[in-house]
């Protein structure tokens, strides 16, 4: 049996860890440059907040019944997720984490016969340990467990576990189960398959292989028989690595001066260096993009995008910086008013196994370069990041965030003070004790 | 105007330049034949604006002028045809085209022949005289290792340098480079150039199989070539080419002498285990007389190793390569025995074959894969 444990509106849940006087009130996580909503406490959901709505449209309703609205906060997220996934850590022998608030686990060797009981306990310990509420869907097969959990969400909130062992309660979280929700239907497969009648999970095991293998591919042959209780995927233990690094933002206000794009850029590839690094590879392609807004149908629109060859593999900052400024000459047009842009590395080998080449004028440096960004790294790594940069990169590009929670969890400035008269480093704050 | 012809003798011509056809050109008349009619002589011409084949053929009339017809069309009816005399009826003012053979009638609409671009002349003469044999075997031993980046225009094509004592074909991709040298090809101008890899491929596939004289000539910024009844002319690139001379290490003290099918072999083997994004494979050397051929794939926990003997005289060493460039250049020789010269696991290696033709001479270069770059 496999299970899939999710985080209950996550970054909702996050947030009210380190203010409990927003229990039961509603809450909603901006995306980056806080434009849009992308996560919503139950409270908020019952008020009919639509998910992905942008912030300026909903400003009255968030008004009249007081939601509490943060800038999104990763730092902090990513800390708490993985508290989350360690804690499971200690309770199941093996895990694979999907996303950053869910992780199957693998309940094959588990000596409990009660497995309701076992998630709840699993429940009850995550809550207990890290104030994350969290639902178990547990069945025979990943999609399954994915179906269950959905379940769960959707008609069994209070107990927080759903177990399908037999074929009646597959049949009755199937048949809950609309096909779009089903664990690899998109939306594009989701209108094919209503077209075709087939409302739920349910219809769509009734349907014969050989049809779904014609319409939905292997792929869709495997979801379906993972859907039956045939297990057609293994845990993932290994993430794998990378085959490609993004790092791509919107600009807080939309920009028309190439050297502030410049800035951007240049931060944006010097971070995919920083990525790089981080997995020891390097990079045999840059990908830059650059584009208007296309909400704004009264401006004149333009994408750009460029590959570049590096002619040998690297991740130094000096050759990503450089690359990516040649390809944004290349592509950028004045009289634009820019939205958003990114840098996108791939083509990524190991560092210790580049091809060498002919002609390599460079070879010296990228050693040099290596040399100099280790030492770069470790002291960002000590002192900040982009402590040390690369001038173009400017003052340090950074998004636009008014409401974001303190990082309680991963910057010492931003400890939880409980005694206000003592500050973190024991020094008082009123003289009078 | 109109004329006759045999159904298999165009096809032949048209297929021998169709080539140069591409599906979905810039310019649409680009997907068309030129077809120009002088009495008893059809020229037919096809572009793709960087290159150009034109092909004469004798039929029967006794009327002149020109006409664009659609490539595909005319092609695809032909081959559908079994072999038989053909008249095409052409409607000069209309650019209609009527097709009629034993039992029917095919009508396709044409496109105004003043619309097809003009072919460059040669305007200098300078000239080559070099047999298809010869030019056949040095696209297929450089072609292969040209670069497809067009931001560095100037290695994908192949470099051309004519002397007064022999050819060389220069072709690299910055991983690896291949000289083939031919003396019997001679010049009494030094000069050099850069043709184009669509061209070349376009050559090769067009040269007949029989030896025939082909006539190369060359201006500021075209190359042409004539053989048999079919003529070239493409667009060189305008670049300069590295200085390959200076990449060829000369001092290579380490020489592995083995039989060609046997690494060849074992690299296809080892190279299934291989990194599949790097190829890399691990050549380790051990004097007087070992090679043992390794690769490990992390990701998968793959690994595998080959011991093969040989003939080696240096001194032990561990070196890395790409196994596809290694596999795709020892393809290409035509020996049974070649040598490996090295230096050091960081410097270019050498693959020279010990057999070859006698007018020829071939040298192949490719860099290592580190095997720790920054340790």
């Amino acid at each position: 049996m496999y299970a899939l444990v999710d985080c209950n509106n996550f970054y909702a849940s996050c947030e009210r860890i380190f203010q409990p006087k927003l229990k039961k009130k509603p809450i909603v996580v901006l995306s980056n440059n806080d434009g849009c909503i992308i996560a919503r406490s139950d409270e908020a959901k019952a008020l009919n907040i639509p998910m992905g709505v942008p912030l300026y449209q909903i400003e009255s309703l968030i008004k009249q019944h007081d939601v509490k609205v943060f800038s999104s906060n990763y730092a902090l997220y990513g800390d708490l997720s993985n508290r989350v996934m360690q804690s499971l850590h200690a309770l199941v022998p093996q895990l694979e984490v999907y996303s950053i608030d869910e992780a199957f686990l693998d309940l094959r060797q588990m000596p409990y016969h009660d497995l309701y009981a076992f998630g709840q306990e699993i429940r009850q310990t995550i809550w207990q340990w890290t104030g994350i509420p969290v639902s178990l869907g547990i069945a025979p097969t990943k999609t399954l467990a994915k179906a269950a959990n959905r379940y769960v969400k959707a008609h069994a909130k209070e107990t927080g576990v759903f177990v399908i062992e037999d074929n009646f309660t597959a049949d009755i979280a199937l048949a809950a189960t609309p096909v779009e929700d089903i664990w690899g239907v998109g939306r594009r497969y989701g209108r094919f398959l209503a077209g075709h009648q087939i409302q739920t999970a349910f219809d769509l095991v009734q349907m014969p292989d050989s049809w779904i293998q014609k319409h939905l591919k292997i792929v869709g042959l495997r979801m379906v028989r993972e859907l039956r209780g045939e297990i057609c995927y293994g845990l993932e233990l290994e993430p794998h690595p990378k085959k490609g690094i993004c790092v791509s933002r919107s600009f807080s206000n939309t920009l028309t001066d190439l050297s502030l794009i410049e800035e951007a850029v240049a931060t944006f590839a010097a971070r995919c260096g920083e990525k790089l690094r981080k997995q020891k590879s390097c990079a045999n392609l840059l990908h830059l993009f650059l584009f208007t807004n296309p909400h704004r149908e009264n401006d004149p629109q333009y994408f750009g995008s460029k590959v570049l060859h590096f002619s040998a593999a690297t991740h130094s900052g000096f050759d990503l910086v450089t690359m990516a400024l040649k390809a944004l000459k290349l592509i950028f047009k004045e009289g634009y008013r820019y939205k958003k842009a990114g840098v996108m590395v791939s083509g990524l080998v190991p560092e210790n196994n580049t091809q060498t080449v002919l002609f390599d004028i460079n070879e010296p440096k990228r050693l040099k370069d290596h040399r100099v960004f280790q030492t770069v790294d470790a002291l960002n790594r000590k002192l900040g990041r982009d402590t040390i940069r690369i001038a173009t990169q400017g003052k340090g590009w950074t998004t636009h965030q008014t409401q974001r929670s303190p990082c309680y969890t991963t910057r010492w400035e931003d400890l939880l003070v409980i005694d206000e008269r003592i500050d973190f480093r024991g020094k008082h704050l009123r003289g009078l004790y | 105007m109109k004329f006759t012809v045999s159904s298999s003798v165009l096809l032949k011509q048209l297929a021998a330049i169709n080539g140069v056809v591409s599906t979905n050109p810039i310019v649409p008349i680009l997907e068309n034949f030129l077809f120009q009619l002088d009495n008893n002589l059809l020229t037919v011409t096809a572009s793709d604006l960087q290159t150009v084949m034109v092909t004469e053929l004798p039929v029967e009339s006794s009327d002149k002028g020109a006409i664009a017809i659609p490539a595909k069309l005319l092609l695809d009816t032909l081959r559908g045809l079994p072999e038989q005399p053909i008249t095409l009826n052409i409607d000069s003012d209309t650019f209609g085209i009527e097709i009629i053979s034993d039992n029917g009638r095919y009508k396709l609409s044409g496109e105004n022949p003043i619309d097809f671009p003009k072919i460059p002349s040669v305007n200098r003469a300078f000239s080559v005289e070099l047999s298809s044999h010869a030019l056949s075997n040095a696209i297929a031993n450089t072609l292969f290792a040209t670069s497809t980046d067009e931001l560095r225009p100037a290695m994908t094509g192949v470099f051309l340098q004519l002397g007064a004592d022999y050819a060389t074909f220069v072709a690299t991709d910055g991983h690896r480079l291949i000289r083939y040298r031919r003396y019997d090809v001679k010049s009494l101008v030094d000069t050099t150039m850069i043709i184009p890899r669509k061209a070349l491929n376009l050559l090769k596939t067009s040269l007949p199989s029989e030896s025939v004289p082909v006539k190369a000539e060359f201006s500021q910024a075209n190359a042409f070539f004539s053989f048999a009844n079919i003529r070239m002319i493409c667009r060189l690139i305008d670049e300069r080419f590295p200085d390959y001379e200076n990449a060829i290490p000369t001092n290579n003290p380490n020489v592995l002498t083995i039989s060609r099918g046997e690494v060849l072999n074992s690299l296809r083997r080892i190279s299934i285990y291989s990194n599949r994004t790097t190829h890399q494979i691990r050549l380790k050397l051990t004097p007087p007389n070992q090679l043992v051929i390794s690769a490990e794939d992390l990701d998968y926990s793959n690994e595998a190793n080959e011991r093969l003997l040989c003939e080696y005289n240096g001194d032990e060493m561990e070196i890395g390569f790409n196994a596809k460039f290694l596999i795709e250049m020892l393809n290409n020789l035509d020996t049974s025995t070649l040598s490996f010269e090295l230096s050091a696991p960081n410097r270019a290696g050498l693959v020279v074959p010990l057999e070859k033709e006698d007018d020829e001479d071939i040298l192949m270069l490719v860099m290592p894969v580190m095997l720790n770059t920054y340790a």
